[in-house]
């Protein structure tokens, strides 16, 4: 049980780092992990804990990678064809009949960050809305993966998938990447570079009168946020064995719904990656309880987006109140 | 507003030695500065001398290129042409960063606090204190923080506070404590007093003159003519875009700065107040808004401008906005007579009453609209034509006669409203309530800020309406005007009225006396 008390310990390294006054998320999601428990108790076990991890760890990256553009005031819908491409290029490029090319992983991850650069080119330099430019790219780049991958196939290396399902330590490896997608977020808000981040989504006019090179900031996030989108490519090809060039399709609306359900402002500056990911959760416990509960598939997406309004009413309500009351 | 988590001390102390010796050097020097925004010219030719150690006011109409010149000394804009020098060195301003590495710190009147962020983030972020490997440090972060604040005299705020929660006197307190986080060469100061109180304004003006004894030029952009008078040592006046004036405050009179301001010669800035009505339009009996006003009784008569005044967050707000139905209140109110349950601004429009608010940005203004359809916008109900949509010749004339009243430019009712300076978009926003022909008008400090020649055709417009029996509850920041243009003042203290000033007792010491508890109380209270 070392793992779970380390997983209690990292709860307690996200709830400190709370912005004050959202408990709700956590609330929630507690709630919901301690009703699937008493409904299933032999979830409660180091490695199914892990497979639930290794199931929700694309959905946190791709997440991440939206959180880091709404708190930029923006939005990318490009993170599930970011994905795509380079799922396809790991299961074509770094695997395949001719044996493997590990030493190209890197250049995959900086095709994902490259394609982030596009964005954050047209968003910061072009002048771009993010929701236009990231648009564009997101059928572009859904094209490009079926030019890479018609079909259903391909192999990404062995030690890949190694990599992604297996265990370090008698610790299942899925949680060791949750914890770095945290570590680095955290990491990420104590620098000046996320301090920026913030400025920029929160006022972007008065962080160019702080001297802040707004585009440039924007720039990196939307980067950073490709990079991130193709690890998660990169792992989902390599926990599932196979490359799958539509595997981005559905996957973006959950990466918003995770953000909004977390608590970041989509008006920008508001929130954080750790928020997100506890929105994916929320997300997947829904899931994991319909499952358990032996009901219709529908019922999950009905109830998740239920959950959504839920939220966001409740989360708006002291607001609504307060503006009645206070003078 | 209650309770903001601070206090100042009026003498700023400096703990830091300037590097510069008062007197020394050339100080501030712009030569033949020019911007245009395509046709239209902004800045032509401005010539402005700040010396070391002295407090230079820049006076001018809302339009007349303080701003632009101030942003352009802040690196925020590009001029077209001209120069600037400090101590004799010309200075290149490609950015807000260039512009704060030559020592020039702007105190903005926009504000450059970033609303999410925390204090501390903000009076630091053009330097976050990092640690290996480039983490912010986060407890020397807030030490240093705390240390400023401590440092300027701004007392018991939490540096760890979100920006966003804090009220615009404060923030703009923290706008002045970030500027001199190092000691400035030359220090801005663009209407930098607008959103404080007198105490508050006093430490402001204690930190410029700190500043310019150390040796700094100071360069200070207000609308209160008897703040220029009382602080600045020499003044220049800007007129169009050109530098029409310089010279001390005391070789001008009130007449000679606003003529030259101006270019014509202004009647009076207050007009002549006619006698106010005897039918009461409004009456509160026990009017109260929990945490906020009350309960107090209050009469309006037709006619009559009632000013509401005090020092700033004693529950004029709360009084406005309730009068306006934007906020619960219990009690009872009557409307010529008739009993009044307003509970919703759109309510409050429908019986006559409307509210013109403070931030005409934020609450106000749709900027990417044009003037007229803003004009219009609170009214386009009487505007239906056939079928429901809006009669666009109906919409034209009569948005022209409202801009006129209010003293618009009618001819340019078609550009955005973002084209407008300050004073011009906060006519704008009361044509829009003129428009919807109201019983009762009420204006939310809506003068703060705008120069004198909008003041100007905002107080004739007031005049004209008082003559037609509209009657006006003016909260206002600015004792000169509640003593010059209204018929009695309430002066709220603590959310209670502390006392009322009838017309022949209005002058501004009893206005302060009432408004900070060295005269008057409960028991005079009679309005």
């Amino acid at each position: 049980m070392s793992a779970l008390a380390a997983s209690v310990r990292d709860a307690g390294f996200v709830l400190k780092r709370l912005p004050r006054g959202e408990w709700g998320t956590p609330l929630l999601l507690a709630t919901l992990i301690v009703v699937d428990v008493s409904i299933q108790p032999a979830l409660l076990d180091v490695t199914q804990i892990g497979l639930l991890i290794q199931t929700a760890l694309v959905a946190v990256l791709l997440a991440t990678a939206q959180t880091l553009a709404v708190l930029a005031r923006g939005v990318d819908l490009s993170v599930g064809s970011v994905l795509v491409v380079t799922d396809v290029l790991t299961a074509t490029k770094l695997g395949g009949l001719e044996g493997d090319r590990l030493a190209l992983l890197p250049l995959v991850l900086a095709v994902g960050a490259a394609i982030g650069l596009l964005n954050g080119a047209l968003i910061a330099y072009g002048g771009l809305e993010p929701f236009v430019a990231t648009l564009a790219t997101w059928a572009i780049f859904d094209g490009v993966a079926l030019l890479v991958l018609p079909t259903d196939g391909g192999a990404p290396p062995q030690q890949l998938t190694n990599l992604a399902i297996g265990e370090t330590a008698g610790i299942p490896n899925s949680y060791i990447g949750l914890a770095l997608v945290l570590l680095a977020w955290f990491a990420l808000r104590r620098s000046p570079l996320g301090v920026r981040v913030l400025a920029v989504g929160s006022d972007a006019e008065r962080a160019f009168l702080n001297g802040i090179d707004v585009r440039r900031t924007k720039l990196i996030v939307y980067t950073l946020g490709g990079f991130v989108a193709g690890i998660a490519g990169v792992y989902l090809a390599a926990s599932t064995s196979t490359g799958v060039p539509t595997a981005g399709d559905g996957l973006l609306l959950p990466s918003l719904a995770a953000v909004v359900i977390g608590g970041t402002s989509l008006a920008g500056g508001r929130g954080g990656v750790g928020l997100s990911v506890m929105g994916v959760f929320v997300l997947v416990f829904i899931g994991d309880l319909v499952a358990a509960l032996q009901l219709p598939s529908w019922v999950a997406t009905v109830a998740s987006a239920a959950m959504l309004l839920i939220v966001v009413s409740l989360r708006s309500l002291p607001q609504v109140l307060a503006r009645k009351e206070t003078a | 507003m209650s309770g903001e988590p601070h206090t100042t001390q009026a003498q700023p102390v400096l703990d830091r030695p300037s590097p510069f010796a008062a007197g020394d050097g050339d100080g501030l020097r712009v030569a033949g500065l020019d911007k245009s925004y395509g046709p239209i010219a902004v800045l032509a030719g401005v010539e402005l001398h700040a010396r070391p150690g002295e407090i230079h006011a820049v006076l001018g109409e809302n339009g007349a290129g303080k701003s632009t010149l101030m942003k352009v000394l802040s690196g925020v804009i590009h001029a077209d042409a001209g120069d600037v020098s400090l101590d004799g060195a010309p200075l290149a301003l490609g950015s807000p960063d260039a512009a704060r590495g030559h020592g020039i710190r702007t105190v903005f009147q926009e504000l450059s606090l970033v609303p999410d962020l925390s204090v501390a983030e903000n009076l630091l972020l053009e330097a976050l204190p990092t640690r290996p490997p480039g983490l912010i440090g986060r407890r020397r972060l807030l030490r240093d923080a705390a240390a400023l604040l401590e440092r300027t005299g701004i007392a018991g705020l939490d540096p760890r506070r979100r920006v966003r929660e804090l009220s615009l006197a404060t923030r703009q307190q923290l706008e002045l404590a970030k500027a001199l986080r190092t000691p400035p060469r030359v220090l801005i100061l663009d209407e930098a007093t607008s959103a404080l109180g007198p105490a508050e304004s006093e430490w402001a003006l204690a930190h410029a003159r700190a500043q310019a004894r150390a040796g700094a030029v100071v360069i200070m952009i207000s609308h209160r003519i008897a703040e220029v008078r009382g602080h600045a040592d020499r003044l220049t006046i800007l007129r169009s875009g050109r530098s029409v004036a310089t010279g001390r405050p005391g070789d001008f009179d009130d007449d000679g700065l606003i003529e030259a301001m101006l270019g014509r010669r202004v009647e009076r800035l207050y007009p002549q107040r006619c006698p106010a009505g005897e039918r009461v339009v409004l009456r509160a009996r026990g009017l109260h808004v929990p945490g906020g006003f009350g309960p107090e009784d209050l009469e309006l008569r037709a006619g009559e401008i009632l000013g509401v005044g005090g020092l700033e967050g004693q529950g004029q707000r709360a009084l406005m906005l309730a009068l306006a139905g934007a906020v619960p209140w219990h009690g009872q109110l009557e409307l010529d007579g008739r009993p009044l349950h307003h509970r919703s601004p759109r309510a409050a429009i429908a019986h006559g009453i409307v509210l013109v608010p403070e931030d005409r940005q934020a609450e106000g203004l749709l900027l990417n609209h044009s003037i007229r359809s803003n004009i219009a916008l609170s009214s386009v109900a009487r505007l239906r034509g056939r079928l429901g949509a809006i009669d666009r010749g109906r919409e034209a004339e009569a948005t022209a006669r409202e801009a006129r009243g209010v003293g618009l430019d009618a001819a340019r009712l078609g550009e955005p409203a973002r084209n407008l300076s300050g004073g011009n978009q906060q006519k704008v926003v009361l044509a829009r309530a003129l428009m919807t022909e109201p019983k009762v008008l009420l204006l939310y400090d809506c003068t703060r800020g705008i120069d004198v020649g909008s003041k100007a055709d905002i107080m004739a417009a007031l005049a004209e309406l008082t003559a037609r029996g509209v009657a006006v509850v003016h909260y206002s920041s600015d004792a000169a005007e509640l003593v010059h243009l209204c018929h009695r003042v309430l002066v709220a203290r603590g959310g209670r009225i502390a006392g009322v000033l009838e017309r022949d007792q209005l002058a501004e010491d009893e206005l302060l006396h009432l408004a900070v508890g060295t005269r008057g109380g409960r028991e005079e209270t009679a309005a």
